[in-house]
């Protein structure tokens, strides 16, 4: 095998097909839809790379209340939102579900932008999971928070999260205080959100406590859903620093002034160790690119980003740019070479294939519980990951990625294709299945079988199939003949007299048989 | 012992008088073979089960150190147990369990649980993740290994897994996992020998739809994981969904998690599915805050784990009678770490160091490993519990006793030849030989002095052992700069070691073999700073430690 592995972070200037746009877009989006790899195809690379990587500022409603059917809420009423609505500990749980509902269809009605990508890095990066004690405020609040500086600054995100009600709920923040300080948040501030456990990231246990101590004084408002900071509970002494930190003192803000200069003052002196830029471009790398980093990869490509970020002062946005603009990025050893994550494999499905979503929000809530819950079966339920590190695919050496793979998600997984794919899949007499018809109607020259099969695989599938996969695929579609005129008049049939049902049978017989065969392929779990 | 080279060994013992007498035939001997090594494969279907207890269990709010629980109570009042509701064992006034967890309680008094004190390893790490990874894969703190080492075991008796798996002679997993996601302690070099089984009636078969297709380089390496997956998933799962449904009575669990995990593997190992390790965990025992309720510290989140934990093992161990099973399988808790001995302010516990093991099953030894830790009066936020074992010698002792894995493979897993721990009963691994006889030769090496300060020095020679208490002694205590050890080794590996309150080990004070003698040694901690200090002798099965307190003035 050859190897052309291009191990610097030149700018891309190959060519720009629908091979390259599917991994572009699966990679910064959740699946390439057609559309839209049809709409980048039209624009040049860079023209592409410009869209995709800025902010999308497009507006989603706020989660609403769909619970009210089975606990009617006093303070909402069925499909309003609950966000503004006092803190009610009975709805927690639902009002966190609907949560999840809205963040799901984020996912589904993305704009061409690398935002909700970035923001689903943030969350496994700041892994705050579900819990009974937050108020769901605070996760909407937090999802808000990382939506703002999702291509933004890293400094100011981490000052953000800090102090994000949600964060100091689950890492017990607010009962960290003076008397009786609770170093969870400290321990995880530096080994997960900024420095790391690298070999080179020596801060001590002592520096952990002294961090603790910095980070006294918050407490919840149920009233008003804000971390309200509390002098009295605050440790007005101040806080000194190990070696590692060149024996800094934190100057205590001394409980009069601005609590900010203190714990955010403390922030900064994080972010002077290079260990941090390090950190964060090495789970870039891995969220977006390969699990596997070589020396020569952190030689190459991990080492002048982190210089690159730190000369920017944190900035994320030219740091992402140069990463998926590079060479490396689409180097055809990267393509086609994650494990989807089991949202990238569910949402991007959804909008690959795009069954007809039902518009009428009880049905529509009810498929998205669905979708919560099948997502938490292949291990990726949103706003829940299963501990502050994240999901292991990101951080868990040596199996990263192969840890969504197992027996039982790879059954889950095979079963929600047999799903959508059946069109007796009707939850609540809605048509949610994949209409293998019009999906392939919309395919330009789908008359012709070598077309279709062309066109299919090119936009699912990012390896490139042998020949005689493509032969296997065209007997499906020819019954075993051998001539390409039996699919084409048998779908011509079809399309002249939509309405005999005999031959729309003919052709959807076949063309599920056809797509069975594609989505089922291990291939198909790889992006 | 490899399982294999076992039965190869005990089958033609059996059968060479045979041969030479009324069977000259291959084809008999072979029957003959097959029926010895069937008879003695069932003798062999020995089980572990493991339960992760994810987040750091708080030990010393599951069992109490008696002795000392004046003080613990002093370093954690806001969340510990009052002593009137502490369960006691009708076996030992030291030995006391949480409320929470009665039926463990009731299987000591029975001898159906061991309780082994105070497993950690030097140099304890407080990350969660770190630790976990370091239970996961037998690794030093400092140092980072990606393979888990029931991965080695595995790799050592399944070899070139999974090309040709399952196959007649290992027609099931190596390993069962019963929740979603695979852990590091079953990974090996090249593949994980977990196979993940959440419900064995569900026989899925997924789709064998291999073709070629041009993949190379890393794409071509995850889909090769991705096939073997598929496969091996196919495979096993007919399998398991045979033999589970074979069994249709069980006892009565708890409806939640961990009960349906050993509800389970109750299932399989009674359905005849060859499995020998099986894998369940819960997780939750981060307890940083409202471990346990204001003013009701033996109530909260803390004991509802424990209870689940607790009833799980109970129905577990009621359900292996029913079904005939109970001698052939025993059980082991591990969590990644302990927790401080001091409560922080959020009713909750910081993470700590070394914690209670608890192994359970018809054939372990019951009782209790080691000693109870000694609470230091005046413990402030950082002490800990010093390691009296380390983790590896307990899933080491487990791995020789029950599966019979010979000295070298255990070495070549573990790295190192870990003290050795009774913790399985009434056992015989027939004819393996022990190390013991090995160690007894090396009698006359020569002792190992690091310096000259610190040299140890045979003082005398004893014919009878002394008692156990007597065995290490420390003067004086308080120390200024030196403190003056003595202890007696019965012959064999000893080892000498000093740790600070947090478990860091300030260094090995001696590490050898020792003849049988009473020895003298000296430790210069001048350059310590004060404080307490823990001393950790271990000579083969036995270990001591002792806490001694460095006073400059």
């Amino acid at each position: 095998m050859k190897s052309n592995f291009s191990s610097d972070l030149e700018p891309y200037n190959g060519p720009w097909g629908v091979y390259e746009v599917k991994h572009f877009l699966k990679r910064t989006m959740f699946g390439a839809n057609p559309n839209d790899i049809q709409h980048f195809k039209n624009l040049s690379f860079q023209q592409a790379h410009n869209q995709i990587l800025q902010t999308s500022s497009s507006y989603i409603a706020p989660p609403i209340n769909t619970y009210a059917e089975r606990e009617a809420d006093p303070n909402v009423a069925y499909g309003n939102t609950w966000i503004n609505a006092p803190y009610n500990s009975k709805y927690n749980i639902d009002r966190m579900w609907t949560t999840v509902h809205w963040w799901t269809n984020r996912l589904l009605r993305q704009d061409r932008s690398i935002t909700e990508k970035m923001i689903l890095f943030w969350h496994n990066h700041f892994g705050v999971a579900l819990t009974g004690t937050a108020d769901p405020r605070s996760n909407y609040r937090y999802v808000n928070t990382l939506h703002k500086d999702a291509l933004g600054n890293f400094k100011r995100l981490v000052k953000n999260v800090t102090i994000e009600p949600l964060m100091l709920n689950f890492l017990n923040g607010f009962q960290n205080q003076a008397l009786a300080p609770d170093e969870n948040y400290a321990r995880e501030l530096f080994e997960l959100f900024t420095l790391g456990k690298g070999p080179e990231s020596k801060y001590t246990e002592d520096d952990v406590k002294a961090a603790a101590r910095v980070l006294t004084g918050f407490q919840y408002d149920y009233v008003s859903g804000n971390a309200d900071f509390f002098n009295v509970r605050h440790d007005v002494d101040d806080k000194v620093f190990s070696s590692f930190f060149n024996n800094r003192t934190i100057k205590t803000y001394g409980g009069n002034g601005d609590w900010s200069t203190e714990i955010f003052g403390m922030i900064d002196m994080i972010f002077e160790n290079e260990e941090v830029s390090k950190f964060i471009c090495r789970k870039l790398y891995r969220f977006f690119v390969n699990y596997d980093i070589t020396d020569e990869i952190e030689i190459n490509i991990i080492l002048p980003l982190a210089s690159a970020l730190r000369g920017n002062n944190y900035e994320i946005l030219p740091i992402v740019k140069t990463l998926l603009g590079s060479k490396h990025f689409f180097d055809s050893e990267n393509v086609g070479s994650m494990i989807k994550s089991p949202i990238d494999f569910y949402i991007g499905m959804l909008r690959e294939m795009e069954p007809s979503l039902p518009s009428d929000t009880r049905i529509y809530s009810y498929f998205m519980e669905n979708v919560r819950k099948e997502t938490l079966f292949l291990q990726q339920h949103l706003a829940d990951p299963p501990n502050v590190a994240g999901w292991p695919a990101y951080y868990q050496s040596p199996f990263y990625g192969r840890s969504w793979i197992n027996s039982e998600t790879l059954k889950s997984r095979s079963a929600i294709l047999e799903k959508f794919l059946d069109i007796n899949y009707k939850p609540r007499n809605s048509d949610i299945y994949i209409n293998l018809l019009d999906y392939s109607s919309r395919i330009e020259g789908v008359d012709d079988p070598s077309k279709l099969i062309d066109t299919v695989l090119e936009r699912i599938i990012s390896q490139k199939p042998e020949p005689e996969y493509k032969t296997h695929l065209k007997k499906i579609l020819l019954s075993n003949q051998d001539a390409d005129y039996y699919w084409t008049n048998a779908w011509l049939d079809y399309k002249n007299n939509p309405n005999d049902s005999n031959f729309k049978s003919i052709v959807e017989i076949r063309l599920k048989q056809f797509f069975k065969s594609v989505m089922h392929l291990d291939e198909y779990n790889l992006h | 012992m490899k399982r294999r080279s076992f039965l190869a060994k005990s089958a033609l013992g059996l059968a060479s008088p045979l041969v030479s007498n009324a069977f000259g035939g291959s084809q008999k001997l072979n029957n003959i073979l097959e029926a010895a090594i069937q008879s003695v494969d069932l003798a062999y279907d020995h089980v572990l089960v493991l339960i992760q207890m994810a987040g750091g269990n708080d030990g010393l709010n599951t069992i109490f150190p008696m002795e000392t629980y004046g003080y613990l109570w002093g370093a954690r009042r806001s969340i510990i147990v009052p002593d009137d509701r502490i369960l006691l064992s009708k076996l030992s006034k030291f030995v006391t369990f949480h409320p929470a967890i009665e039926g463990i309680r009731d299987l000591f008094d029975e001898n159906k649980v061991r309780i082994v004190n105070s497993v950690g390893y030097p140099n304890p790490d407080f990350s969660h993740f770190k630790s976990t990874d370091i239970w996961m894969t037998g690794s030093n703190s400092n140092q980072n290994l990606n393979t888990g080492w029931m991965g080695r075991y595995l790799e050592s008796e399944y070899e070139n897994y999974p090309d040709n798996y399952p196959n007649s002679n290992f027609p099931d997993p190596p390993a069962i996992v019963t929740n979603l996601i695979l852990p590091l302690l079953t990974q090996g070099s090249s593949t994980n020998f977990g196979e993940v089984v959440v419900d064995p009636s569900n026989n899925y078969q997924l789709y064998n739809n291999k073709v070629p297709f041009i993949s190379t380089g890393k794409a071509a390496k995850e889909l090769e994981f991705l096939r073997q997956t598929g496969a091996l998933a196919n495979k096993y799962s007919s399998r398991i969904f045979e033999s589970a449904s074979k069994v249709s009575q069980q006892k009565p669990y708890p409806d939640t998690s961990i009960g349906n995990q050993l509800k389970n593997i109750a299932k399989l190992v009674a359905s005849g599915v060859k499995t020998k390790i099986y894998i369940a965990s819960m997780s939750g025992f981060d307890t940083h805050a409202n471990q346990v309720e204001k003013y009701e510290p033996w109530k909260g989140v803390h004991a509802n784990l424990l209870k689940e934990l607790s009833e799980a093992i109970t129905a577990f161990q009621t359900d292996l009678k029913f079904l005939g099973i109970s001698k052939r399988v025993i059980g082991a808790t591990f969590s990644e770490f302990g927790r401080r001995v001091g409560n922080n302010g959020s009713l909750g516990s910081d993470h700590g160091a070394a914690a209670p093991m608890i192994v359970f099953g018809d054939q372990v030894l019951g009782g209790l490993a080691g000693d109870n830790p000694t609470i230091p009066p005046n413990a402030d936020p950082n002490t800990n519990i010093p390691m009296q074992f380390d983790f590896r010698s307990v899933f080491s002792s487990i791995l020789k006793d029950w599966f019979c894995v010979s000295q070298n493979v255990l070495e070549s897993v573990f790295m190192k030849n870990y003290q050795y721990i009774p913790i399985v009963a009434n056992f015989d691994c027939l004819g393996v030989t022990s190390n013991e006889e090995n160690e007894e030769k090396d009698n006359l090496v020569d002792i190992y002095r690091p310096d000259g300060n610190s040299g140890t020095q045979k003082i005398l020679s004893s014919e009878t052992t002394l008692a156990d208490g007597n065995r290490l002694l420390t003067y004086s205590n308080p120390f200024h700069k030196t403190i003056k050890l003595e202890f007696e080794s019965s012959g064999g590996y000893c080892i000498l070691q000093i740790f600070n309150s947090m478990g860091q080990l300030i260094t090995v004070v001696n590490e050898g073999t020792f003849p049988k003698g009473y020895y003298k040694a000296a430790f210069d901690g001048e350059y310590l700073p004060d404080g307490l200090y823990h001393v950790r002798f271990q000579n083969k099965t036995f270990q001591k430690v002792l806490n001694v307190v460095k006073a400059s003035r």
